[in-house]
């Protein structure tokens, strides 16, 4: 082959695939702009759009579903977005939907995103207007966040004062701070308080288990508590003891008077109480009886042994052998 | 005695040759216009030109834009990464290549290679007259050497820069693999979602004045060359350093036009 033939198809061949791969990239650029597929055109209305440019994503519910087509100001207040939205996509986007000018991620392009609406609603024809959600102004964002700092600086302007004073010696931070006897009684103080809290807390869980034991059913309280008789046998009784209380009450006045007439000298019970004489005659009468009493011992032991008396006794024992025998 | 003499320069040495550089560039291109759009054509030679340009100049250019797509992703990866932007480097590398990298890239190697390849060509045929010797034969030498030169590198940078724009974004997507993993599928989506015509279009159209003013320099130098060897090493150097200069002085031209039609 001639060498300039060659070079010839060679080079066809390079711009040729030059050309190619230039034709490629157009008609890629142009199908991610949405060029070449069929549209439908809506509008949103935004008091601010900033950010957003022609060619910026719409999506609908995070999917892309078209571009904006156009940004336009229609009076002082009010910005004008002319949204081209993919034909096939006419369905899902009905006139309850709300748009609204969002990043993509946290550094991205501004991009308009329609989410759809809480009701059911009508597809939107052409032309017409999504309802919008307006973005959240950044100014009024930097002046919330600038009030924050505000009061952060005078925060830190305090706690730097106290965290001053508290180095240099002023006030009773600083001997919280640095009074180690101080320091110890409060470790006492609170140890004391941990022990305290522990006795506490015990008497609180035997209490616990009382008042589960008592709401179980078990033990004399519970039956005392939740028994509807023995309530009635008790008020029964607490009435019977108060009755006895005023028998007694009355006893003891008996009682009392009887001892004021002892203690006032009159009667048999003081002259017992207070006579010597006739305490000293009784006491010997007592040992005299005592002694008749020994002396009748031996007489009965004697009338046992005695011929005459002695079968009655013998009688009497084996009568009373029969009787407990009979038992 | 005293005698008055006339001073050879208007402001200076140094700017008037500077004027008188910027003045030959300008009669030499209104020669080309003024002459090349006059039959007969000179087709053969254009194609010859344009695969002397092209294809010999494929190779260095496709391995200059590969590593520069790995490159401009490798180093742009950890800062986007540290602001939580990874995602975002395909539609970075690609804009940054469509729009600056491939074009510049490929201009500024075809201002080295080509530019001193036809500036020395011309300047040996100058010096020993063949250029002359054409003339004498009935052949215009300027429709034959210098239209058809200029024409080929201002057909040709464009080719080149579409190959060094693909390249170079399968250097970008081989960057980008190095430490992450990214689906090609993933890759080309993001790559096309970020680009748009006002991207592609004032990019491309400014590859064919890149292809002209190197065209024009190399040619330009080498026709006008003088002194012998010497001057043909000179124009050749020179012609380099001038049509870089002349690449970024478009470039800059483009991109504020561009910027005040509102495209950037």
């Amino acid at each position: 082959m001639d060498r300039t033939v060659r070079k010839n198809i060679l080079l066809g061949l390079f711009v040729l695939i030059g050309l190619i791969l230039f034709i490629v990239g157009i008609f890629l650029v142009g199908a991610k702009n949405e060029m070449f597929i069929k549209t439908f055109p809506i509008s949103a209305r935004f008091t601010n759009a900033t950010g957003l440019k022609v060619g910026s994503n719409v999506r609908y519910n995070g999917v892309k579903v078209g571009i904006v087509k156009s940004v336009k100001l229609i009076n002082d207040t009010m910005v004008q977005v002319d949204l081209q939205i993919e034909e096939n996509k006419r369905g899902f986007i009905h006139n309850t939907a709300i748009a609204s000018i969002v990043s993509d991620g946290l550094m991205g392009d501004k991009l308009v995103n329609i989410i759809s609406g809480k009701t059911e609603g009508v597809p939107l024809k052409n032309n017409e207007y999504v309802m919008v959600q307006n973005p959240l102004k950044t100014d009024e964002m930097l002046q919330t966040l600038n009030k924050t700092n505000d009061n952060i600086r005078v925060i830190t302007d305090n706690l730097k004062s106290l965290t001053t004073d508290i180095v240099s010696g002023n006030g009773a931070a600083q001997s919280l701070y640095k009074d180690t006897v101080m320091a110890n009684n409060l470790k006492k103080s609170f140890s004391n308080l941990d022990a305290i809290t522990n006795q506490v807390l015990q008497v609180s869980k035997s209490l616990q288990q009382v008042t589960n034991k008592i709401q179980n059913g078990n033990g004399a309280l519970s039956e005392i508590i939740n028994d509807t008789v023995l309530a009635q046998n008790l008020s029964q009784t607490m009435d019977k003891l108060k009755q006895i209380s005023d028998e007694l009450i009355k006893a003891s006045g008996s009682l009392t008077k009887t001892v004021e007439k002892a203690n006032s000298g009159k009667g048999p019970i003081n002259m017992l109480l207070s006579d010597t004489t006739l305490s000293a005659n009784v006491q010997q009468s007592m040992i005299n009886i005592k002694k008749a009493s020994v002396g009748l011992d031996e007489n009965m032991e004697a009338l046992k042994h005695n011929f005459l008396t002695r079968g009655y006794f013998r009688k009497m024992e084996k009568k009373k052998r029969k009787e407990e025998e009979e038992k | 005695m005293t005698t008055t003499r006339k001073s050879d320069t208007i402001f200076s040495k140094a700017f008037d040759e500077f004027l008188s550089e910027i003045a030959e560039l300008a009669s030499f291109a209104a020669r080309f216009f003024r002459e090349g759009i006059k039959p007969p054509y000179e087709f053969k030679e254009v194609l010859n030109q344009c695969y002397e340009i092209g294809i010999k100049s494929f190779i260095l250019v496709s391995i200059t834009a590969f590593i520069l797509g790995l490159v401009l992703v490798m180093q742009s990866r950890p800062t986007m990464v540290e602001f939580g932007a990874g995602s975002f480097l395909p539609a970075m590398s690609s804009i940054s290549i469509v729009r600056e990298i491939g074009p510049l890239v490929t201009a500024l190697i075809c201002a080295g290679k080509i530019g001193s390849g036809i500036s020395a060509e011309l300047g040996s045929m100058k010096v020993t007259e063949q250029i002359d010797a054409m003339e004498v034969s009935g052949t215009n030498p300027f429709k034959y050497l210098v239209a058809t030169r200029i024409l080929a590198t201002t057909l040709m940078i464009p080719v080149l820069t579409v190959y060094a724009d693909c390249i170079s974004l399968i250097g970008a997507f081989t960057g980008s693999n190095i430490k992450d993993d990214v689906n090609l599928t993933f890759y080309i989506n993001r790559v096309f979602e970020a680009l748009h015509y006002t991207d592609i279009a004032p990019a491309f159209i400014k590859t064919f004045f890149f292809g002209f003013i190197i065209g024009l320099v190399g040619c330009t130098k080498g026709y006008n060359s003088k002194k012998g060897t010497e001057g043909v090493g000179k124009a050749a150097n020179v012609s380099v350093v001038v049509a870089m200069v002349g690449v970024i002085i478009i470039d800059m031209v483009v991109t504020q036009i561009t910027s005040m039609l509102g495209y950037l």
